[in-house]
């Protein structure tokens, strides 16, 4: 077992790994009472053309999600969370575009937990039947999402950005997607990505962790997987150029909404650690559009938004600035958004506040076993390895790097989406 | 953990110490009988005092006082419970073990009594035009729940059911009311909140809550003693059984049915209500509802119950298919009715009375929920941990069946799927 240090932070992660292949990660904390277990899968939504020696396997988009439903039901087609309830623990399960995590949290049971999301998310016998049975909710599921405004936005907003990229279609999948998908479709995706080379667990709270390693590799040793071919996806080549650099469309909200996206590509900054780049872009987007900006300040104060929001994302090759604000005046507010993007100011003396700001958040995230797990997972999915020296990165920012990265922004590739509230008769 | 009540007349102050967080947290609350409350009014003022004060006259400022105090949380809200109307004022705080300023304890008191006792007032007005974007936000709050297919259905068929009733009304008030206050009502209103409400301060975290409990009678005080026992539940007529089906835009239909309930005993308000909803409906996918709508027929993804004891009744909200309604309608009736005959498993409900007794350990280590227990065990009279641990095993299948009973349909709102 290794412990990895998180500088500066008081915390420490243990680590193993098993024979097969599979990594332990737990993070304990004495004080409460609660655990939570997390199996995750580098395999998700966005996941849909692969090769798997010489063999190129195309499933329907949805595929991961539907999978991921099966997985929760047991061969009899009763559900699998109803067994995590007997053991008095909670449990769901997600599906991400770059991962797929089943989980549980409970104060009770942990090796009971433990071994049942192991053997049956690790030894799934697919039936037709219950495969059948399970589009019905998926269907209604993904009508559900149908009014998710937010989730349309993002979507949207990544079709007008990406040529290539799979990230732009609904990881649930649209329905002539969903009616498509097989069982066969869900084996090819099973038999890929959920193999213990692939996968990690994640085991935070009141644990003991050398128990809980020992009880892992015991499991996992009982269990034949056959050797993992790494599958290998296509490489996506992505132009500069955004697809569509403005769309209205219309749906159930009440304030209309606009969303402006910019695209940069990554080569073209500064040389320097994506966390620490991501860390300057959101930092440089709270200054300039946040709650202490005079903008937001400014357009408030003459009623012209109601809320304003950033972010900085990094998709492959390309870092995607978001700015976002619901508005009754999206005519007038978009070129002042637009304006001030193309013209970011960085205060030296802003920036430092934020950045004291944002260590305080970071102290106080290594609390909640059901936070710290999921930040390890993603932690582990986007940047392949645990981050040990976040608050080292966010206090070693310097203003000439500031300076740095604001001289080579560029704001030309920029996608514009506006959503209208749909027409109402009154 | 140590609970202690610090009784300083005008108002009370409940303590939780405890050094199971990193963060301390310290709530204001102001309550007052809601058939005495203007709501539009009170959410306003609220807001006033959360995004301005004298010495912060704008949000812009509020934010950056908060961000040099290692970016502490101040928040504003209202709730109810029963007759109960609360004004909330929280701050969030890191443990000042982690920071270097030895006044920081001092710095996040100031700020939190001076954002109350020193609000934003020149010349007997609040700044008109602060007053004017906390209107224009409160107006779109008050719609916000229109985006949401279940929020808009709960909410108007809420308002339908409950017209005269506190039940059915919006703590933020209407948008007429909003539109017509004045500044001068609001700074009335200042002075009523403080005039006539009730006042308890909460603090949890790993301090000396006896240091602390002395500052804050250095800082705060307040001149009326006001401890008034409002009725935490609300009567409501049982109404008869009526139907409505409204069309709407969205791409999936809302089935709602509310069940009403008269004369419930504390016992079943505390202790069986809880066990009845694990069983009957909350989503765990072996309650009765999720097995017979989801995992069996496959009509929906999601499905569910929620009971509103202080309200007295239960609500039951399917999210399916338009043809799929009556079907869905059948399978509800059938759930329900299997509560109020000895049709539940045994060993089921044993289960879930162990899982009910399980999860309160999760809920202790909830900041937030363990001082609220605490507080609303002293003001009302809701149960503790330890009175779970006692009662919770007490109760029986023929207490669950005899609870079920008490509940009658009395309403069924769906709001169909597809074009106005």
């Amino acid at each position: 077992m290794k412990e990895i240090i998180l500088k500066d932070l008081d915390e420490k992660i243990y680590f193993d790994q098993c024979e097969n292949g599979l990594k332990i990660y737990i993070w304990v904390n004495e004080k409460i009472n609660t655990f939570k277990g997390a199996l995750g899968f580098k395999g998700g939504a966005e996941n849909t053309t692969f090769t798997v020696e010489d063999k190129k396997i195309t499933v329907p988009y949805g595929t991961a999600h539907y999978l991921e439903h099966i997985l929760c039901k047991n061969s009899d087609g009763s559900s699998l969370l109803g067994k995590f309830n007997a053991l008095q623990s909670y449990s769901n399960a997600a599906t991400y575009l770059d991962k797929t995590i089943y989980e549980f949290v409970g104060t009770t049971n942990l090796y009971e937990n433990l071994e049942l999301l192991l053997n049956s998310i690790q030894e799934k016998e697919f039936v037709e039947e219950t495969f059948l049975s399970e589009r019905g909710p998926i269907l209604e599921e993904a009508s559900m999402i149908k009014d998710n405004v937010g989730r349309l936005a993002y979507y949207t907003l990544n079709r007008e950005l990406f040529f290539n990229y799979p990230n732009r279609i609904e990881g649930v999948g649209r329905v002539e997607d969903i009616n498509k998908i097989t069982l066969e479709d869900l084996k090819d995706f099973y038999n890929t990505f959920y193999h213990p080379e692939n996968s990690f667990l994640i085991v935070t709270g009141k644990v003991d962790p050398l128990n809980v390693i020992h009880f892992v590799k015991e499991n996992q040793k009982k269990k034949q997987f056959p050797k993992w071919n790494a599958p290998k996806f296509p490489r996506y080549f992505e132009p500069k150029k955004v697809v569509q650099t403005y769309q209205e469309i219309h749906a159930n909200i009440e304030i209309p909404q606009v969303h402006i996206a910019v695209k940069i590509p990554i080569r073209s900054l500064p040389k320097m650690p994506i966390v620490t780049l991501l860390d300057i872009l959101q930092l440089l987007l709270v200054c300039n559009f946040g709650s202490t900006s005079l903008l937001k300040e400014e357009l408030l104060d003459k009623k012209l938004i109601v809320s304003l929001n950033t972010s900085a994302d990094w998709e492959r090759n390309y870092i995607i600035l978001n700015v976002s604000s619901r508005t009754k005046y999206p005519e007038e507010v978009l070129p002042i958004l637009k304006e001030k993007l193309k013209h970011l100011e960085g205060n030296l003396e802003d920036v430092r506040r934020k950045i004291k700001s944002e260590i305080a958040n970071l102290v106080l995230s290594f609390e909640d076993p059901e936070y710290v797990n999921d930040l390890l997972a993603y932690m582990l999915v986007k940047y392949g390895k645990i981050l040990t020296n976040e608050k080292e990165i966010l206090e070693n920012i310097q203003d000439a790097d500031i300076e740095k990265v604001m001289k080579k922004l560029s704001m030309e590739e920029m996608s514009v989406l506006v959503i209208y509230p749909n027409k109402k008769d009154d | 953990m140590k609970y202690k009540k610090y009784d300083l007349e005008s108002y009370q102050i409940y303590t939780i110490e405890t050094d199971k967080f990193k963060n301390c947290s310290i709530e204001i609350k102001f309550c007052e009988d809601i058939r005495n409350v203007n709501l539009s009014l009170r959410f306003m003022l609220n807001q006033l005092l959360k995004y301005s004060s004298l010495k912060y006259p704008t949000k812009r400022e509020v934010t950056i006082a908060l961000e040099e105090l290692y970016n502490a949380s101040f928040a504003g809200n209202v709730s109810r419970g029963g007759y109960n109307h609360f004004s909330n004022f929280s701050i969030d705080f890191l443990h000042p073990r982690y920071v270097k300023e030895k006044e920081y304890l001092d710095q996040i008191l100031a700020f939190l009594f001076q954002a109350i006792l020193k609000p934003n007032i020149k010349d007997g007005s609040f700044d008109e035009q602060a007053i004017q974007v906390l209107k224009e936000r409160a107006h779109v709050l008050l719609d916000q729940y229109k985006e949401k297919p279940l929020s808009f259905a709960r909410k108007e068929s809420c308002k339908n059911l409950f017209k005269e009733s506190i039940s059915g009304q919006d703590l933020y008030g209407t948008h007429e009311q909003l539109e017509n206050m004045t500044n001068e009502e609001l700074v009335l209103e200042y002075q009523k909140m403080f005039q006539n409400s009730r006042c308890d301060i909460l603090i949890i975290g790993n301090l000396n809550m006896d240091e602390v409990v002395e500052k804050i009678k250095k800082l705060f005080y307040k001149p009326s003693i006001v401890l008034d026992e409002i009725p935490a539940f609300v009567e409501n007529p049982i109404f008869p059984f009526h139907e409505e089906i409204k069309k709407s835009t969205y791409n999936q239909t809302q089935l709602l049915e509310y069940y009403q309930a008269s004369n419930l005993t504390d016992f079943e308000k505390n202790y069986v209500a809880p066990l009845f909803t694990r069983i009957f409906g909350n989503a765990n996918m072996t309650d009765k509802l999720t097995r017979y709508l989801r995992v069996e027929n496959s009509l929906c993804y999601y499905c569910g119950s929620l009971m509103r004891t202080s309200d007295s009744y239960l609500l039951v909200y399917v999210g399916l298919n338009k043809k799929d309604v009556k079907k869905g309608i059948e399978l509800i009736r059938k759930a329900f009715k299997e509560m109020t005959k000895k049709e539940i498993d045994e060993d089921y409900f044993a289960s879930q009375k162990e899982k009910y007794l399980a999860d309160l350990k999760i809920r202790d280590d909830d900041m937030y929920g363990l001082i609220d227990t605490y507080y609303f065990h002293e003001i009302i009279g809701l149960a503790m941990n330890e009175d779970y641990l006692e009662n919770i095993p007490k109760v029986t299948l023929q207490d669950i069946q005899k609870f079920a009973k008490k509940f009658e349909l009395t309403y069924r709102y769906i709001l169909e799927e597809g074009d106005l």
